[in-house]
C-alpha cells in the first residue's frame, strides 16, 4: 500500500496517565464500594439474582423428560417451595419457569410443542393475567431465551457471578430506576404510574420468596399494596374478557393438554390464595363460576382452588397477593399430596 | 458481543493478554483474527461464513484486478466485488423491503400479489463491513491503492473485532499498513484507550441507555396526538440518544484498538455544533460521509459537472445515504431531507457568501441552533416506525395535533433537557479542538474525578444489555 500511517496515530494528551489511573481505580473502587454497602443497609442481599431471560433459559434447558414443571405468575413463582416439594415427591426439585405479571398460557404451548416434555406441567392461575393475555409483563422471555446467543449465554453466568458478590445489582437499584422514582410534582392532568416495586428474592435455581421487608416494614407492604391496586382497582386494567374469550383460552388449553397427554405427562392447574381488596378486585372483575370454575368443569383436568380446601385456605397474604416465605412451605407442604392424590384419582 | 456487557469484558482482557505476550507477531494477528471471528460468531456463530465470503472474494478480485490491464475485465471484476458484497447486502437488508414494495406496484397495477413469508435475520454490522471490504476493491480499482499483500492482513482489516459492527468504517489505506509490523500500546496509548473505553460506555450505558432512551421510546411509541412539550422533549431525547450511543460505540472502538496499539481515525467532531450541513457531514459519521463522498458523490462526477448535476449528485448520494442506514422509506426521506439541507445551504452559500454576519459568534451561534433544529426534524423520520408516526409527532411538536396526550413526567424531561443543554454546550465548546487538546489543558485531578464518576455510573447503572442502535444498520 502506498499511504503511511504516521499522519493518522491517534494523538495521546500528555498527562501523568498511571497516577491518574490508580486514583480512577481507588476512587471507583471506593465510590462502588460504598454504594454496595448503602445498599445493604437498605435491605438487599447478595445470592440474590435478577431475574432475566437468561435466568429463565438456565431452568428452562433443564425441562426435559418427565421432570415437573411449574408454570404461572407471581402467585405460582413466590408461593411455591421447590425444596418442599421435592421432599414430599420423587426428590426432584420441580424446575420454577414462572415468570412476574405474564401468563404461562404462551409457555404452556411452547411445553406442549416441545417434544422432549413427558413430565406433569402445573399452571398457576392468576385470573386477571391469565384469562386476558397469552404474554404479558415479560412474555417475550421464552423467545428471547430460545434465541440466546453464545454472548449472552456467557454473559448471564458472569452476571451470575457478580450477582454472588454484589447486592447492590437488582432493578431496583439501578440507576434509572432511582432517577425514575424521584418524587417530583405530576404534570397537571396526569396520574402517578408507579412501577411495581422490589416484591421477592430469588435464587439461582429460580426459587423465589416474598421480600421480607414486605413483613417488617409496614410503610413499604401499604406502598406495594397500593401499587397493586393503581392496576386492579376502578377498571383500571383492560376489560375482563367474555365467554367467547374464556371459551377459546379453554379450546387452546385443551390442545397443549392433549399433546402433553400424549407423550405421558399431564398438566394441573392451581388457584393460590389473594386477600384483602386484591382479592375484591379479582372477585368483582373475574368472578369464579365465570371462569375459574369454567376451566375446572371444562377442562378434562386436574384444578386446585385453595378455596375448596380447609388445609390451603386461611393463609396471610401480607401484601394481599403473595404468602410470606415461610407460608409458602407450609402451602406446598399442604399442596403437593392434594395435587398427587388428585392426579392419582383422575 | 456488546462492548457493554461481561462476555466483553472478559474477552477483551484474553485479548489483551495474548496480545502482550512474546509471540511473533504473525502469531498476534492470528490470534486478533481469530478473536475477530469470536466476537463477531458470539452472536450467531453462521454468520461469519459471510465474512468469510467478503473476504475470500476481495482478497482474489482486487490481486487479480491490480495485474489485468485491460479496461473491460478489471470493471468486471469490479463488478463482480460490488455485485457479490451488495448481493449479500441486499439479500439480507433490503430482500423483505424489495418484496414489499413490489408487492405494492403489483397492487397499483391490479395485480393481487402475494409473496412468500421473509424470515431472514439481518447480521448485524452488514452494511459497515461491506461497505469496508468494497471500499478495498474500488481504491485497487482506481488504481488509489495497491492489493495487500498478506492475506492475513486483509482478513484482519476486514474483521477488526474493535470496528466490525458498527464502525468506524476505516480505510485500506489507514489500517492495512499498521498490520505490517509489529505493533503494542504504550502506557500512555494503553491507559488513554482505556479512558477512552470509559467514555464511550459512560455515552452509552448512562446517557443513551438511562437518561434519554426512555422518553425517545415512550415518545417515538406513543399512538395518538401528543402534548408540545413531550413530543419537542421525545426528539431531544432521541437526537441525543443517538449521538450519544453511536459516537459512545465510536469512541470505544478508538479506545479498545488504541489498547492494542491500532489507531483508528474519529468519527464524530461535536456534530451538534455544525453551523450548516456541510459541516454537520464533516462531524457525524465521518467514516460514512467520507465513504459516500469518495466512493459515490465524487464518481458520479461531484460538482464537477456543472450546478444542476451537483444538486442531482448531493440528492443522490444522501438518499442512497439514508437507504443504507435501514429498509424502510422513512431513512429515504431523512437522506432526502439532508440533501435537500445541503442543496439549499449550496445555493444560498453561493448567494450570500461574504456576509459580515457570517463571523459574528452571536450568528455563528444562531446558525448553530438553528442547524440543529433542522437536524432534529429530520431524526423524526428516523426513529418513527412509518410515515403517519412521523407527520402525528411533527403536527404535535408545532401544536397543529390540538389536544395531545401528556406521557412523560417531570423526572424524563429534566433528565433530556439537563443532557441536552450539557451536550448543546460541550459540542460548542469542543467545536474547533479536539477531546485530546481539551484533556490536555485539564488538571489531572479532575481528569481522574470524572473518570472515576464515569466507571462508578457505567457500574451503577448496571446496564440492561441494550445493543447499540446502529448495529441494526
Amino acid at each position: 500500500m502506498h499511504s503511511s500511517i504516521s499522519s493518522s496515530e491517534r494523538p495521546v494528551p500528555a498527562r501523568p496517565w498511571p497516577a491518574i489511573f490508580v486514583a480512577v481505580l481507588v476512587a471507583a473502587a471506593a465510590l462502588t464500594a460504598g454504594w454496595e454497602l448503602y445498599w445493604r443497609g437498605v435491605g438487599f442481599v447478595d445470592h440474590d439474582y435478577v431475574d432475566t431471560p437468561g435466568l429463565w433459559a438456565t431452568q428452562r434447558r433443564r425441562v426435559t423428560g418427565d421432570r415437573t414443571v411449574l408454570i404461572g405468575s407471581s402467585r405460582m413463582y413466590f408461593d411455591v417451595n421447590l425444596r418442599a416439594w421435592a421432599e414430599l415427591t420423587d426428590g426432584r426439585r420441580p424446575i420454577q419457569l414462572s415468570l412476574v405479571g405474564t401468563s404461562p398460557r404462551g409457555i404452556l404451548t411452547e411445553l406442549a410443542n416441545d417434544s422432549t416434555v413427558s413430565g406433569l406441567v402445573v399452571v398457576g392461575v392468576t385470573p386477571g393475567i391469565f384469562f386476558r393475555t397469552r404474554r404479558g409483563y415479560l412474555g417475550d422471555f421464552p423467545q428471547r431465551a430460545a434465541r440466546e446467543s453464545p454472548s449472552e449465554w456467557l454473559g448471564q453466568r458472569l452476571f451470575m457471578r457478580m450477582e454472588r458478590l454484589f447486592a447492590f445489582i437488582d432493578w431496583d437499584t439501578q440507576l434509572g430506576t432511582i432517577l425514575e422514582r424521584q418524587p417530583l410534582p405530576l404534570r397537571e392532568g396526569m396520574t402517578l404510574n408507579r412501577a411495581v416495586r422490589k416484591v421477592s428474592r430469588t435464587r439461582a435455581d429460580r426459587q423465589a420468596w416474598l421480600e421480607p421487608r414486605i413483613l417488617a416494614d409496614s410503610a413499604y407492604r401499604q406502598l406495594v399494596r397500593d401499587i397493586w391496586m393503581d392496576r386492579n382497582d376502578g377498571g383500571r386494567g383492560p376489560p375482563s374478557p367474555g365467554p367467547d374469550s374464556v371459551s377459546a383460552t379453554i379450546g387452546e388449553l385443551a390442545r397443549d393438554i392433549a399433546r402433553i397427554r400424549a407423550r405421558g405427562g399431564d398438566v394441573a392447574f392451581v388457584r393460590f390464595p389473594s386477600s384483602g381488596r386484591f382479592l375484591a378486585a379479582e372477585r368483582r372483575d373475574f368472578p369464579r363460576e365465570r371462569y375459574w370454575d369454567r376451566l375446572a368443569r371444562e377442562l378434562d383436568a386436574v384444578a386446585i382452588h385453595y378455596d375448596d380446601y380447609p388445609t390451603l385456605s386461611g393463609y396471610e397474604t401480607p401484601e394481599w397477593s403473595h404468602l410470606s416465605r415461610e407460608d409458602a412451605v407450609l402451602f406446598t407442604r399442604a399442596l403437593v399430596p392434594i395435587l398427587m392424590d388428585s392426579l392419582e384419582a383422575r | 458481543m456488546l462492548f457493554n456487557s461481561l462476555t466483553f469484558v472478559v474477552f477483551f482482557a484474553g485479548v489483551l493478554a495474548l496480545h502482550a505476550l512474546p509471540f511473533p507477531w504473525r502469531v498476534k494477528k492470528t490470534n486478533l483474527l481469530i478473536a475477530s471471528y469470536v466476537f463477531y460468531g458470539a452472536w450467531n456463530p453462521p454468520f461469519v461464513i459471510l465474512v468469510w465470503i467478503s473476504t475470500v472474494l476481495d482478497w482474489y478480485v482486487a490481486k487479480w484486478m491490480y495485474r489485468e490491464e485491460r479496461p473491460a475485465r478489471r470493471r468486471g471484476l469490479l463488478l463482480l466485488s460490488v455485485a457479490g458484497n451488495l448481493g449479500i447486502l441486499g439479500y439480507f437488508k433490503y430482500g423483505e423491503f424489495l418484496l414489499e414494495n413490489w408487492q405494492a406496484a403489483m397492487q397499483l397495477a391490479g395485480i393481487a400479489y402475494v409473496p412468500p413469508e421473509w424470515s431472514i435475520v439481518l447480521p448485524v454490522g452488514i452494511s459497515f463491513y461491506t461497505f469496508q471490504t468494497m471500499a478495498y476493491s474500488l481504491d485497487v480499482y482506481l488504481r488509489r491503492e495497491r492489493p495487500a499483500e498478506s492475506f492475513l492482513d486483509f482478513a484482519l482489516f476486514v474483521t477488526f473485532f474493535p470496528q466490525l459492527v458498527a464502525g468506524p468504517i476505516v480505510r485500506p489505506a489507514d489500517l492495512i499498513p499498521q498490520f505490517a509490523a509489529p505493533r503494542r500500546a504504550t502506557s500512555s496509548q494503553f491507559l488513554w484507550g482505556l479512558g477512552l473505553v470509559s467514555l464511550g460506555l459512560f455515552q452509552k450505558v448512562v446517557v443513551a441507555d438511562t437518561l434519554l432512551a426512555p422518553s425517545a421510546d415512550e415518545v417515538f411509541g406513543a399512538t395518538g396526538a401528543l402534548h408540545a412539550l413531550d413530543a419537542w422533549t421525545g426528539v431531544l431525547a432521541f437526537s441525543g440518544q443517538i449521538f450519544s450511543d453511536f459516537a459512545g460505540y465510536s469512541t470505544t472502538a478508538i479506545g479498545v484498538s488504541l489498547c492494542l496499539g491500532f489507531s483508528l481515525t474519529n468519527n464524530f467532531r461535536y456534530p451538534y455544533a455544525a453551523i450548516g450541513f456541510s459541516d454537520f457531514w464533516r462531524r457525524w459519521h465521518i467514516s460514512l460521509s467520507t465513504w459516500l463522498r469518495d466512493y459515490l458523490y465524487v464518481p458520479l462526477g461531484g460538482n464537477r459537472k456543472g450546478r444542476g448535476r451537483t444538486y442531482v449528485n448531493l440528492m443522490t448520494t444522501m438518499l442512497l445515504g439514508g437507504l443504507w442506514h435501514g429498509a424502510s422509506w422513512t431513512f429515504v426521506v431523512w437522506g432526502g431531507l439532508h440533501g435537500t439541507y445541503l442543496a439549499v445551504e449550496r445555493y444560498l452559500t453561493e448567494r450570500f457568501s461574504g456576509s459580515r454576519l457570517a463571523g459574528a459568534t452571536g450568528s455563528r451561534i444562531a446558525l448553530a441552533l438553528l442547524t440543529y433544529l433542522l437536524v432534529l426534524l429530520t431524526w423524526v423520520f428516523f426513529r418513527a416506525r412509518d410515515f403517519p408516526s412521523a407527520w402525528r409527532l411533527l403536527r404535535s411538536m408545532f401544536g397543529l395535533a390540538g389536544e395531545g396526550r401528556k406521557v412523560l413526567y417531570w423526572n424524563g424531561i429534566i433528565a433530556v433537557a439537563a443532557v441536552t443543554a450539557v451536550m448543546l454546550v460541550a459540542h460548542w465548546r469542543l467545536r474547533d479542538t479536539t477531546l485530546e487538546a481539551a484533556v490536555e489543558r485539564t488538571p489531572a485531578w479532575i481528569i481522574a474525578a470524572v473518570w472515576a464518576a464515569m466507571v462508578f455510573a457505567v457500574i451503577a447503572t448496571q446496564g440492561s444489555g441494550n445493543a447499540f442502535i446502529y448495529f441494526q444498520f
